[in-house]
């Protein structure tokens, strides 16, 4: 059952003429990771900010069309209320950290203590985030002066220690080394293992095939397309409107236009590997 | 792990030190208190006796080096600029020396010690009072005492970001010089420097402020629940309240005294 539902979704920031988001109408389920990708400037950050009611109620501008959360318009919802069920983590670690604690432990416990949790049992959420996380050798360090990497780890714990059921992420790794993004999508698979619901965006399409149950593809502000993962990431179409498509993908089509034909389109590197290894490979002349 | 540091949590905030334990909003009483109390009296003896008595808590209270390397700036600053400027411009009967439009004199002396002994004497009690109370604590206390949990905050990060935008700078000025822009040596070449990051600066931090508070949203800031603390300050001991009565009582009658005279 739909849990987000928009219907016809058109929204522009103030003083803009142009909107952002054009007629977008889709539904998300609980339970599920929903991949967004897109051209930049594509309409994914306004998606995710009208998902945590970010828009209306904190850029006024105009929104037109409907939207439900939980059955509940996005106009009328309480966004106090929705913040205490939706995780929001966006792209710029360093913007994310409060900068007002002095320690990683406090910073993880400011949500818990803005949600009026007991403090033993706050004590007790922080050493959990930290330990699942891996950071407990921060813990003690000062959040301001961490690096973009850890402070991106820093402002995940701090979100699941609030134990939201849905987590909308933006970008998380864009400004982070390879070994940032791994960590990073390390604490994204274990929240899918746990059954969050997960709507990230993300360029890495490649991880996103890996993780993703459905893929929205955003281009200039309109939905382009919305569907199972493996066949919105197979669909060469999408080359043409600028989007990428995972490696494994391209290659299949270049193995293809060089006459050797795989049984299926591989969506991730390890599925290519796979099909490969198998030896199920055909041979087509040109 | 060792997780000891966290039965830290457990029991109220204390530093073993009578002037930092203090609670924030007795702090902030003395602070208005001892740093307005020169004003009243209106003696530079005194004023300059009370810059004294700040100097001396900042050593009882463990931080005299934090403390003294503001102090002697705004010393420099305004004190030395505004004893100057009184001193040569003030009127007087006793003429010292007379150079082109200066005129010194003992009254101008003595009115330029006068207002150098206020300002210090105040901006003193104030530095004193931010060296040795963490905002946090601050601000804890303000909610306590019923201020609104926003307000705080907005205290709070007001002085993060002070020290944000001061890092910012140095990352900016690294960058500068790193492209070979000179950015030491005399003040007109830091200037020259300085000037042309004050914009970016700026437009960074009114653009990391928007982000900063959806981050403070996601992170349930306004939740319509009773929040509740990690740390926590000691209830305000009765030998502490008694100290801060007295001080208030002591300033209750120099306002006294003042108006009396002033009547007379």
């Amino acid at each position: 059952m739909a849990y987000i539902e928009l219907n016809e979704v058109t929204y522009t920031y103030p003083l803009m003429k142009e909107p952002a988001l054009q007629n977008i109408s889709c539904s998300l389920e609980l339970g599920k990771f929903y991949g967004v990708i897109g051209e930049n400037a594509g309409g994914k950050t306004t998606f995710c900010n009208l998902l945590r009611g970010l828009i209306p109620h904190f850029y006024n501008g105009k929104l037109l069309g409907d939207m439900t959360i939980n059955g509940e318009d996005i106009r009328k919802i309480d966004v106090d209320i929705l913040s205490t069920k939706m995780g929001y983590i966006f792209q710029n670690p360093f913007t994310q950290i409060s900068g007002v604690r002095k320690t990683v432990f406090e910073e993880i416990a400011l949500g818990l203590e803005n949600l009026g949790v007991p403090k033993a049992q706050m004590i007790e959420k922080v050493i959990e985030v930290a330990k699942l996380l891996k950071i407990e050798e921060l813990l003690l360090n000062d959040p301001n002066r961490l690096s973009g990497g850890q402070r991106q780890r820093v402002a995940f714990a701090s979100i699941i220690a609030m134990d939201s059921d849905i987590f909308v992420i933006d970008e998380p790794t864009s400004q982070l080394d390879p070994e940032g993004t791994e960590r990073i999508f390390e604490i994204i698979h274990m929240l899918k293992e746990q059954g969050k619901t997960i709507i990230l965006v993300e360029h890495k399409v490649d991880l996103i095939a890996e993780y993703a149950d459905e893929v929205l593809v955003f281009q200039k502000g309109r939905l382009l397309k919305k569907g199972d993962a493996r066949t919105v990431l197979s669909d060469l179409e999408l080359l043409e409107h600028g989007t990428m498509l995972p490696q494994a993908v391209i290659l299949e089509r270049e193995l293809r236009l060089n006459g050797i034909v795989l049984p299926k389109v591989p969506v991730t590197t390890e599925e290519c590997i796979d099909l490969l290894r198998k030896g199920d490979v055909g041979y087509e002349s040109n | 792990m060792d997780y000891d540091f966290t039965k830290q949590y457990m029991n109220p905030k204390r530093t073993g030190n009578v002037i930092r334990d203090l609670n924030p909003m007795s702090k902030v009483n003395l602070m208005l208190v001892l740093g307005l109390s020169p004003f009243i009296v209106q003696n530079y003896y005194y004023g300059f006796g009370m810059v004294i008595l700040f100097v001396l808590f900042s050593a009882a209270a463990g931080c005299f080096r934090s403390f003294f390397s503001l102090y002697w700036k705004v010393l420099l600053l305004f004190g030395v600029f505004l004893f100057v400027v009184k001193a040569a411009f003030a009127p007087g009967e006793h003429v010292l020396f007379r150079l082109w439009g200066i005129c010194v004199s003992t009254e101008s002396i003595q009115s330029g010690l006068n207002i150098v002994s206020l300002v210090l004497a105040f901006s003193g009690a104030f530095i004193l009072f931010v060296k040795t109370t963490p905002m946090d604590e601050f601000t804890y206390a303000l909610e306590k005492k019923g201020v609104s949990h926003m307000v705080s905050f907005v205290i709070l990060s007001s002085f993060q970001t002070i020290t944000d935008l001061k890092q910012n700078a140095q990352v900016i000025m690294e960058s500068q010089k790193a492209r070979g822009i000179e950015t030491e040596g005399n003040l007109l070449k830091r200037a020259k420097a300085y000037i042309p990051v004050m914009g970016p600066l700026v437009l960074n931090a009114i653009s990391s402020t928007e982000e900063k508070s959806i981050a403070m949203d996601a992170r349930a800031f306004s939740a319509p629940v009773a929040h509740t603390f990690l740390s926590e300050l000691p209830e305000v001991s009765i030998g502490e309240k008694a100290v801060v009565i007295l001080f208030d009582l002591a300033f209750v009658g120099l306002v006294t005294g003042r108006i009396v005279l002033w009547l007379i």
